[in-house]
């Protein structure tokens, strides 16, 4: 757990050490420029069921100073090791329905597509706190031209060591030949990113 | 509150406490917890159609330096570059846009530019069994917006379903928030 500078009140006639000032001057400042972060990857496409909220897994690490994720154990989870208030953020892209050719030849992009951050929810969106949440309806009119859509959430949350976030994603497009298509998030180009940030004390 | 502002040192100058507290002590502190402001709606608000609206926002969750808020509008106290974030949500309809925007304002409340907006189209199905959080359209948007003190943000919003349409709120949880926080000096 990294420690966060807490300020001595100097006194009249205190003769300052060198370990004062490594702690006050020293430690304070590599504590600031280089805040406790996580910032993971989605490596694998996921198959996200119809009207399903599905917690993603992330399986690569651009960044996590202080064992604030684990790519051998709960992959879903950004867990806190500093007490503080945290930035966390998330994107996700959605895969291409296309019209025209492709996987979902002759379907329409249709319904919506959804990612939230909840803290402490074990996975399950049913549980835990809200912290962001991105809503938007699909048009195939942009999509088709795009072809790939994505979308992002942000938002502050307050962490205590063991406290957590978890990105989840939603749709219910529906398939215009088959019943049971499923939506399937796309890892283009790393693009799927879900990251926190510790912000202030 | 104020911005650190840092000696220079120079030789042979004896170093006091009240220097030691004023370049070391308050500089940490400041950067520890800089001008910080959230909040939310927490209940329901009624949107006209097809105008944009100011978010009545509830309160003050977090407000580290007095910055004040009255009928959704927020006013800075200390000058510097925020980072301003903005999250809307729309009560569930089929037809129509829907918009979110920051809106800057000067020191007499006029409207200067609406510095970031983010919107979409709602006219194909509506989202539907959204588990523990209610049904609707969500959207967000931000930017850093350089401030000085007296000037003033609101969170706005826009639908054109064809009547009133609710932001959304259960009383507790924070579905429609807007939150600034001071990352630099302008």
């Amino acid at each position: 757990m990294a420690t966060i500078p807490n300020p001595r009140v100097w006194a009249a006639g205190e003769v300052p050490t060198h370990t004062m000032f490594n702690t006050e001057i020293r430690d304070a400042v590599n504590f600031l420029k280089a805040p406790q972060r996580a910032l993971v990857d989605d490596t694998t496409n996921d198959t996200v069921n119809e009207e399903t909220w599905t917690v993603i897994s992330w399986g690569a690490e651009d960044a996590d100073t202080e064992a604030i994720h684990s790519t051998s154990s709960n992959q879903s989870r950004l867990t806190a090791v500093t007490t503080g208030y945290y930035l966390a953020w998330a994107q996700i892209v959605w895969e291409k329905v296309d019209p025209v050719s492709g996987k979902y030849a002759g379907s329409q992009a249709v319904g919506a597509r959804q990612v939230a951050i909840r803290k402490n929810a074990n996975g399950d969106f049913g549980s835990g706190t809200l912290v962001a949440l991105d809503c938007r309806h699909v048009h195939d009119n942009i999509v088709r031209t795009s072809e790939c859509s994505s979308q992002s959430c942000s938002g502050y949350v307050q962490l205590n060591p063991g406290d957590y976030i978890q990105a989840f994603v939603w749709n219910n497009q529906e398939n215009l030949f088959t019943t049971d298509l499923n939506d399937v998030m796309h890892d283009l180009g790393n693009a799927v990113k879900f990251g926190m940030i510790w912000q202030w004390s | 509150m104020a911005i650190p502002s840092l000696r220079t040192w120079t030789r042979g100058e004896l170093a006091t406490a009240a220097m030691l507290n004023a370049n070391i002590r308050d500089v940490p502190n400041w950067l520890l917890r800089p001008p910080i402001f959230q909040s939310s709606r927490l209940n329901n608000q009624s949107i006209s159609n097809a105008s944009w609206s100011v978010v009545l926002l509830e309160g003050s969750f977090i407000n580290t330096d007095g910055m004040t808020l009255s009928s959704g509008v927020v006013t800075v106290v200390t000058r510097g570059i925020y980072d301003c974030r903005c999250q809307a949500f729309f009560q569930s309809h089929g037809t129509g846009v829907r918009g979110v925007s920051i809106d800057r304002l000067d020191v007499d409340g006029n409207f200067v530019e609406n510095p970031v907006r983010s919107g979409e189209l709602s006219s194909t199905s509506p989202p539907n069994e959204n588990t523990n959080v209610l049904t609707g359209t969500a959207l967000s948007c931000g930017k850093l917006i350089s401030l000085n003190p007296g000037e003033k943000l609101r969170m706005m919003v826009y639908q054109n379903s064809g009547g009133a349409l609710n932001l959304l709120g259960d009383g507790t949880h924070m579905f429609s928030w807007f939150a600034m926080r001071w990352v630099a000096e302008n």
